[in-house]
């Protein structure tokens, strides 16, 4: 096994094809980088490698149709993830011939070049001026503390009118019964999510507009006065933000729908350097329809879990900021509510021996333990050891070597299944007590991270 | 979601929670229903006392729902029986990740780039086996293949999910007798316990299939379990096939006569032959040196060896073309019988054979079928050389006439060397691309580099006339050279296309050829 992760270790800068054709926005896109993904077509370039060896960017001029040269690039250990140019007139990022050059790269095809094309220096040296001038932001263009404060307090302030409305409006559902519900119309919670968005609540709004519509199935009574209670609590809170202590208040302000910039998240919050091991990611959809990928990240020193989203179109596959089974160190710069983080500058990235995991009984403690400081938590990322697939009447479980069990959420079930052959094995999934478990990586017997 | 779906987070786990709080979730439902306004809210040592009903409800509420959640205690389950067996070795990243194309962008291909895998001894990650499963599901041509591929993990993967539940059918070479499959198993298990023992000992099979024959009471299964005899066909089976013409189910009936062609001294063989020689008339000299006298269709003995409806069975006066009937008995007559009897009753070859019958539509087209259902090379060839009823004639005609199945049966037995060079030497005869592409499906096989330098010289021609049909034709004749022609010859097309009109389809023909290259370099 140690020589197996020696091997990885070798290679573990240049990414996997696997990896590239993740970053396809869409499979037209993919297929049509297969195309361009040859040798032939990429008269000229060259991988620049960083301090250490590590590749920092790759670009290559591509034979278009015309007579102009196609010129791709891609910045690979920049501040903010990836980044991608490309001269082609395509508004996909990255586009087919970014795809096809780092597909090319990562089996091999391109060589480390001394020489840099002037178009591939001034496009680098321009996005490391911005990332200094980002970093330094607080000296060039000092932030007023007290002007920020008073912005926040301002927005603070008009979302209260909103949820005081809201308030109001959930004691006349409960006081009038909910018995009717089943006959109103789709606009009777509309309109009230409406007004939400109206006074910038947008996550209050999306609350009240996922509440079941037309009672919404069986035991829609039950379901019903969950959501009510939880948007309840949600507007208590919040209308009592001026007394609860400032983390609790983030995580208020986050659920109505109050966010913070990344930029503002970049210069001002907290940082917390730790080696960071990448979980894995599930993908799911916001109320308005965008993918949303949630790539969910452990920090082997502080014991912290973050929470990295992503988004992208309909269609689209949201861009992964980690590789799932890695492990990354450096600095990850969280959000106030201390869950949500963004990557920060160079994180270096290596493989990594799966990750210690517990029995089921831990993972429930700690969605307990989350749930303390965010009621309306949805998904929690456990990291099992010793699971297995297990059966229950008709249903799946995972079950630990004590045969405590949580039913699983079928959507990868056979992946799993299959990539486990029914032994145990360590799992990191995300659990919620609605839609079950949701196995998102696993480590075969070699210590292989397995995506599913 | 696994958990019953109409169970709230509360019932469906802290169901026993729910004693310890003092609070009735169900009195607080049926609260909310009815509305505060009406009804009282239950009182709670819990939550500080609120001066609005709704308040003070809805604390309750979401203090149950939040405990729910926060509480919610496992479930016990019983492990899965792992999966014993050691998979096979892994296919490499290059080829993982061209799966993964495949899959997604050239199904077209997963069949070529599945025997391949089956050929390198590999199999594939295990999280991709479903998906191949369900392919396989899907399309029953990529079963045998997906079978290899998925290896003992996807068996017994497949045990959970009734859907894939085929790859148990999968005869594998390295099986091996299990007499609790026979007995107790599925029937897709018993066949494939049948086929593992004949392929040990094929008496041993005959006896056990003989033994339960006559308790197996659904068709299907006896057809299928027929079937299993077929790779190692041999004259003692003759009995067991022979009480087979008698069975009730059609299906069963058809699969023993195919398997009785296999068996040309068997007495099933010789019967055929005498009724045959029975009723056939030579007359030397005459135009139509050859005639068959009307077959009596009551012969309830002919009936049955052609696995024929009985006569009895069926109702005479529904059919009111008897003279159909005649012609349907003569052909399945003669397709069945073995060819000798031609040669031997005509005393010549079975080229002379073929010109002594070439001016009777029936015994001509009944006698070809025969050679291509036999795959006889020697008749195969008698047939494609001859020169009123051989590949040139085919070929020549209008795409209508050509029947491509039956060009294809007759290929079939020969070597691939020698199906190429027939093709070869009749490609200039063929009338316009359409033919050529029926042609060339019909071959169905990977070209020579020869075949290959002579369809890419036929693309390379621009035709004069550019109608839409050509330009289609072209096209397809491009599609089906992406299929057949060994992606090794790729040197043999032209970097650029000859004209501005067709440069996509030849880069796209390029491309598949060098996507195809890769595929067999990854896994060879």
């Amino acid at each position: 096994m140690s020589l197996v992760l020696t091997n990885v270790s070798c290679v573990s800068d240049r990414w996997s094809t696997d990896e590239v054709w993740a970053l396809a926005p869409d499979a037209s896109s993919h297929k049509a980088a297969l195309k361009v993904a040859k040798v032939g077509s990429w008269p000229a370039s060259g991988v620049i490698a960083a301090e250490g060896g590590a590749t920092s960017a790759v670009w290559g001029e591509c034979k278009g149709s015309g007579s102009k040269p196609y010129l791709a690039a891609a910045h690979l250990d920049g501040d903010k993830g990836p980044a991608y140019k490309c001269s082609c007139p395509s508004r996909k990022i990255p586009c087919k011939h970014v795809l096809a050059l780092l597909a090319l790269w990562s089996q091999g095809s391109v060589e480390p070049a001394e020489e840099r094309p002037e178009w591939v220096a001034k496009w680098l040296s321009g996005r490391q001026a911005r990332a200094a001038r980002a970093t330094g932001g607080s000296v060039s263009a000092p932030v007023d503390p007290q002007k920020a404060a008073a912005t926040l307090k301002a927005r603070e302030d008009a979302v209260a009118v909103g949820l005081e409305e809201l308030r109001v409006w959930l004691h006349d559902q409960v006081d009038a019964g909910l018995a009717e519900v089943p006959r109103l119309g789709y606009d009777h919670w509309d309109r009230m999510a409406k007004r939400l968005v109206d006074a910038k609540a947008s996550g209050a709004a999306s609350l009240v507009a996922q509440l079941p519509q037309r009672g919404g199935g069986d035991h829609w009574p039950d379901r019903l006065l969950e959501r009510l209670g939880m948007l309840h609590l949600l507007v208590d809170g919040y209308l009592a933000r001026e007394q609860v202590d400032e983390r609790t208040r983030a995580v208020l302000r986050a659920r109505v729908g109050i966010s913070t910039r990344s930029e503002e998240v970049l210069t001002s919050g907290e940082r917390v350097r730790d080696t960071w091991r990448v979980l894995g990611h599930n993908d799911g959809l916001t109320p308005d329809g965008m993918r949303s990928r949630r790539t969910w990240l452990h920090g082997a020193g502080s014991g912290r879990v973050a929470l990295v989203l992503s988004y992208a179109r309909t269609g689209r596959t949201p861009e992964s900021p980690f590789r799932s089974g890695t492990e990354v160190e450096g600095e990850l710069a969280f959000h106030p509510d201390g869950r949500r983080a963004v990557r920060t500058d160079r994180m270096t990235e290596r493989a990594c021996t799966p990750p210690a995991g517990g029995g089921i009984d831990q993972a429930l403690d700690s969605h307990a333990a989350a749930l303390a400081d965010d009621p309306w938590l949805e998904e929690w990322p456990v990291v099992l050891d010793q699971a297995v697939a297990a059966r229950a009447g008709n249903g799946w479980y995972m079950a630990d070597r004590n045969g405590a069990a949580l039913p699983l959420e079928t959507g990868t079930l056979w992946e799993f299944l299959a990539a486990s052959g029914g032994r145990p094995t360590t799992v990191a999934a995300e659990w919620s007590p609605k839609a079950g478990l949701a196995p998102m990586t696993l480590w075969d017997d070699e210590g292989r991270a397995i995506a599913l | 979601m696994n958990q019953e779906p109409s169970t709230p987070d509360h019932e469906a786990n802290a169901s026993d929670g729910h004693a310890n709080t003092g609070t009735d979730w169900g009195r607080l439902v049926s609260t909310a229903l009815v509305g505060t306004a009406r009804r009282t809210v239950p009182a709670s040592s819990g939550p500080p006392e609120r001066s609005e009903n709704a308040a003070a409800l809805l604390d309750l509420a979401v203090v149950e729902t939040v405990r729910a959640r926060a509480g919610y205690t496992a479930h016990t389950a019983t492990p899965v029986d792992p999966d014993p067996s050691d998979p096979l070795p892994e296919i490499g990243a290059a080829a993982a990740h061209r799966l993964e194309v495949i899959l997604a962008d050239r199904p077209e291909l997963l069949a070529e780039w599945l025997d391949l895998l089956v050929h390198s001894g590999r199999c594939v990650p295990p999280s991709r086996i479903p998906v191949l499963l369900d392919r396989a599901a899907r399309d029953r041509g990529l079963r045998p293949a997906v079978a290899a591929a998925v290896g003992t993990r996807g068996v017994w993967l497949a045990g959970f999910n009734k859907p894939w539940s085929f790859i148990t059918a999968e005869p594998m070479p390295e099986d091996t007798f299990d007499r609790a499959d026979w007995d107790r198993g599925t029937p897709e298990r018993r066949r494939r316990a049948l086929s593992a023992l004949r392929a040990q000992d094929p008496a041993a099979g005959r006896d056990l299939l003989l033994r339960t024959w006559p308790n197996e009471s659904r068709g299907e299964v006896r057809r299928d379990l027929l079937e299993a005899l077929e790779p190692t066909l041999e004259p003692e089976d003759e009995p067991l096939l022979d009480q087979a013409l008698d069975d009730g189910n059609a299906g069963v009936r058809g699969r023993a006569l195919s398997l009785l062609m296999g068996l040309t001294d068997g007495a099933h063989a010789h019967r055929l032959r005498g009724y045959l020689r029975s009723r056939l008339r030579v007359v030397p000299d005459a135009p139509n040196p050859v005639h068959l006298e009307n077959v009596d269709p009551d012969d309830p003995e002919l009936l049955r060896d052609l696995a024929l409806v009985a006569a009895e069975a069926k109702s005479r006066v529904k059919d009111p073309r008897p003279h159909d009937e005649h012609r349907e008995r003569h052909q399945v007559l003669i397709t069945h019988t073995p060819l000798d009897v031609w040669t031997e009753l005509l005393d010549t070859t079975p080229d002379g054979v073929l010109t002594r019958v070439a001016k009777d539509d029936l015994l001509r087209e009944a006698i070809i079928d025969a050679v291509g259902l036999r795959g006889d090379a020697t008749w195969a060839r008698a047939v494609l050389d001859h020169p009123t009823v051989g590949s040139a004639r085919m070929v020549g005609g209008s795409v209508h006439d050509l029947q491509r199945q039956r060009l294809r049966q007759l290929l079939a037995p020969l070597p691939v060397d020698e199906r190429c060079e027939r093709i070869r030497a009749v490609i200039g005869r063929a009338k316009g691309r359409n033919t050529l592409c029926q042609v060339l499906t019909a071959l169905a096989t990977p070209w020579t580099r020869e075949l290959a330098a002579d369809v890419v010289d036929v693309l390379s021609r621009s035709t004069d006339r550019r109608s839409p049909t050509d330009t289609h034709a072209q096209r397809r004749l491009r599609v089906i050279a992406a299929e057949y022609m060994p992606p090794q010859h790729l040197d043999l097309l032209p970097e650029t296309s000859p004209n501005e009109e067709e440069a996509h389809d030849h880069l796209r023909l390029r491309d598949t050829l060098r996507f195809r290259l890769d595929m067999h370099k990854e896994l060879s």
